[in-house]
């Protein structure tokens, strides 16, 4: 470890250059030394156990009704709960889960993509670590819920949590630079007014008062399709 | 709990060939290019088990704005984006670099959400983009590709073409999921990949993670030759020595089973390993824990629970051996490592043995150590990272053969025009079927070496060389470049090209068809 330009750096091992005879052939010095790094891991909170799953979908939303059956049967399987895009993405949305997430995409033919990301595994930082050293705070509203509203590489995002689950919805455009959909917020921000929940693990999951249902479904009950998996 | 982890080893190399040091080096996190914006200072390795997520080194992790060929280039600086100025080390973080956009972990509440690296070639299309962890592509957009790993964590990639999986497939670690390029929704950006880390913070939601410490520790591991290890492995490697306090001290109270995975998931969490194994899965636990026997009993993963069990040969053929207990059956002890290995293992060690001074193999034989060459080594091979070889992949930059991972036992593995290949499978110079196939995953079929899939004059897709590779004539080179003195040229400004890769600098191949910046 040395110091250059007046930062720390460390040294590790070289890689060859392009072209020529590639590999060093003649080390001077090998410094074999254990230097501490400080480096942190941030702790992965182990999942608090839940009761077995009941799980239930709206299945008589069209939101719900409308997608593959692939994806009906995906989406009965997420181990967390899920919600979807509006009826008229349905066709065209994929939906598919892992251990501890669950994520939709829908591919349209206008120029632009949504997506939606929801996973309970939260992560701790270490004790002492800043998250938010500015003190911004969220700034739209997904849900009811404050929402964090960012843009990467022209990638426009809102984020939120709802019943412990950390959920982002995205939406990319062919074209970003000269699309208002990415540009701007207001597209995304409809699109996010019209979410349904489509798919619960347990109520008992959930907070109480507080409900599965999405402002936007018309009336439907909750039909449980416990053995779609 | 902090973990801290002990960084490695300090090489300084004397390059024969170009008699340039390529010592690794990484400015601290938090530290961006001057006038770029404040930097989060953190050590959090948020990504402890990552892969890196480009196929092979080297890479420099850089800004794309405040370098030359960027927006912002350095005062004073001109060049463009191949310019040896981004080819270098050290590496520089531009996490939360200046941006409008709002990222809560930046000490300015906004700035850049993820990490920018170089492959090392200037080249658009040839470095391959991997699986940085088991688990699915989540989605696939005009220029990005996300991947999201079994724990929720998103590793979402930017600017890759010739992207080579779909929607909703299973990918392992390592896995090729695209070629770094520079593309962006028409408009090119420079030749990188955009790298970020989502996962659910807890007080912020989902959130954009400083990826710059993971991708550090991560590319050590791949130039180990261990990139898809989980870290205890990889850590045991950096200084060739015995590393008494890596054999899963602290990590011995192995047999619960993790309450984090679903009932039918048919995995088990193995403290002493630190992750989840599959059905079928063997550990051994610490010499002090008493689960199974009296210390050092094994266990055996059965349909997401663990079951003490006496006889390997149940194992399915995957057993974690403890180091902190003697060896059994046919492994041997490795002090190197820290922990046993399986017969037919081979082991470079540091010190003088074998009839050499250093860097020495020894290959595990029933329980034995002997001397051996690399070539005779049919297991896995355990390069030391304090030695003067690297394994840099099955299709890393090389000069020999055996610097080539599989060419140590694949006797196809070539040393191709500088790239490690298997030439029986890969494309040759001309090849138009690299223009109808797609590749499936596995990194086939692909152009071999260096060479990219780009158009020849007529706009048929064919294997052909970008500026600087070797040719006996211009059908060698891609589009219209020019065989010059053995090596394809670059198109200058205003000349025409088809393919952006034939384009001096910065430029690109414009939709008039010639090189240009407009």
């Amino acid at each position: 470890m040395r110091t250059l330009h007046g930062s720390t750096q460390y040294h590790a091992r070289h890689w060859a250059p392009r072209g020529g005879a590639i590999i060093g052939t003649f080390v001077l010095s090998l410094l074999a030394s254990g230097c501490e790094t400080g480096e942190r891991r941030p702790m992965e909170r182990p999942a608090a156990p839940l009761p077995a799953p009941r799980h239930t979908v709206r299945a008589d939303d069209p939101a719900v009704r409308g997608l593959s059956s692939e994806s009906r049967t995906e989406l009965a399987a997420s181990p967390v709960p899920m919600v979807l895009l509006g009826a008229e993405y349905a066709e065209r949305t994929n939906v598919m889960v892992g251990e501890r997430w669950c994520a939709l995409t829908a591919h349209t033919t206008e120029g632009y993509h949504l997506s939606i990301h929801a996973t309970d595994n939260w992560h701790d930082a270490d004790e002492g670590v800043d998250l938010n050293p500015s003190g911004a705070t969220p700034t739209a509203t997904v849900r009811g819920r404050p929402a964090w509203e960012t843009v990467n590489e022209a990638i426009r995002s809102l984020s939120w949590d709802e019943f412990g689950v950390a959920y982002s919805l995205e939406i990319e455009c062919d074209r970003p630079e000269d699309d208002t959909r990415c540009s701007e917020s207001t597209f995304l921000t409809e699109i996010a007014s019209h979410l349904v929940y489509g798919h619960v693990v347990d109520e008992t999951y959930l907070p109480a008062g507080t409900s599965t249902g999405s402002g936007s479904v018309p009336g439907g009950s909750v039909d449980p399709v416990g053995g779609a998996r | 709990m902090s973990a801290r982890i002990t960084l490695c080893v300090a090489v300084i190399a004397l390059l024969s060939s170009a008699g340039v040091a390529h010592a690794q080096s990484f400015d601290p996190p938090g530290a961006l290019v001057a006038g770029s914006g404040r930097g989060r200072v953190d050590e959090t390795v948020w990504a402890p088990t990552m892969r890196f997520p480009m196929e092979y080194g080297p890479a420099y992790a850089n800004s794309q704005v405040y370098a030359p060929g960027g927006s912002m280039p350095p005062s004073g600086r001109g060049g463009g984006q191949c310019d040896s100025y981004n080819y270098g080390y050290p590496w520089r973080d531009n996490f939360c670099e200046t941006r409008r956009w709002d990222v809560a972990l930046c000490p300015s509440g906004h700035g850049h959400q993820g990490q920018d690296i170089r492959p090392g070639v200037c080249t658009s299309g040839v470095v391959p983009g991997v699986a940085a962890a088991a688990g699915r592509i989540a989605d696939i957009g005009s220029y990005s590709v996300d991947l999201v790993a079994d724990d929720g964590t998103r590793y979402e990639y930017l600017h890759m073409n010739r992207v080579a999986v779909r929607e909703g497939q299973r990918v392992e670690c390592g896995d090729v999921l695209g070629y770094i390029s520079n593309a962006f929704g028409g408009t090119p950006t420079t030749i990188h990949l955009h790298f970020n880390i989502r996962m659910a913070v807890r007080g912020v939601g989902s959130a954009f993670v400083p990826p710059y410490t993971s991708l550090r520790e991560s590319y050590g591991r791949l130039g180990a030759g261990d990139a898809c290890a989980p870290p205890m492995d990889a850590g045991v490697r950096d200084a060739g020595t015995r590393d008494a306090g890596r054999t899963d001290a602290g990590r011995t109270d192995a047999g619960r089973r993790d309450s984090g995975t679903s009932p039918s998931s048919g995995m088990c969490r193995s403290t002493t390993l630190g992750r989840n194994v599959s059905d079928g899965e063997c550990v051994q636990v610490g010499a002090a824990v008493a689960s199974c026997g009296t210390g050092c009993g094994w266990a055996r993963c059965d349909a997401g629970a663990w079951t003490c069990i006496s006889d390997l040969s149940t194992c399915g053929g995957t057993t974690h051996a403890n180091g902190e207990c003697d060896p059994v059956g046919g492994t041997c002890r490795s002090d190197t490592l820290g922990r046993n290995v399986e017969h037919g293992t081979c082991v470079q060690v540091t010190r003088a043995s074998c009839g050499e001074s250093s860097c020495a193999w020894y290959r595990c034989v029933d329980g034995n150590w002997a001397c051996t060459e690399l070539t005779a080594c049919s297991g896995e091979s355990v390069a030391n990272a304090s030695c003067d070889n690297v394994c840099v992949g099955t299709r890393g930059v090389c000069g020999d053969r055996l610097e080539c991972c599989g060419g140590r036992t694949n006797s196809n593995i070539e040393c191709f025009e500088g790239y490690c290949e298997d030439t029986t499978m890969c494309l040759p110079n001309g090849d138009t079927s690299c223009g109808t196939t797609v590749p499936d995953g596995t990194g086939l079929p692909h152009c071999c070496g260096p060479m990219i899939c780009g158009l020849d004059t007529g706009g048929t897709p064919e294997c052909c060389g970008v500026p600087g590779e070797p040719c006996t004539s211009a059908d060698d080179c891609c589009g219209f470049e020019q065989c010059t003195d053995g090596m394809c040229a670059p198109q200058e400004t205003g000349e025409s090209c088809m393919n952006t890769q034939e384009c001096v600098g910065a430029d690109y191949c414009t939709d008039s068809g010639v090189c240009g910046t407009d």
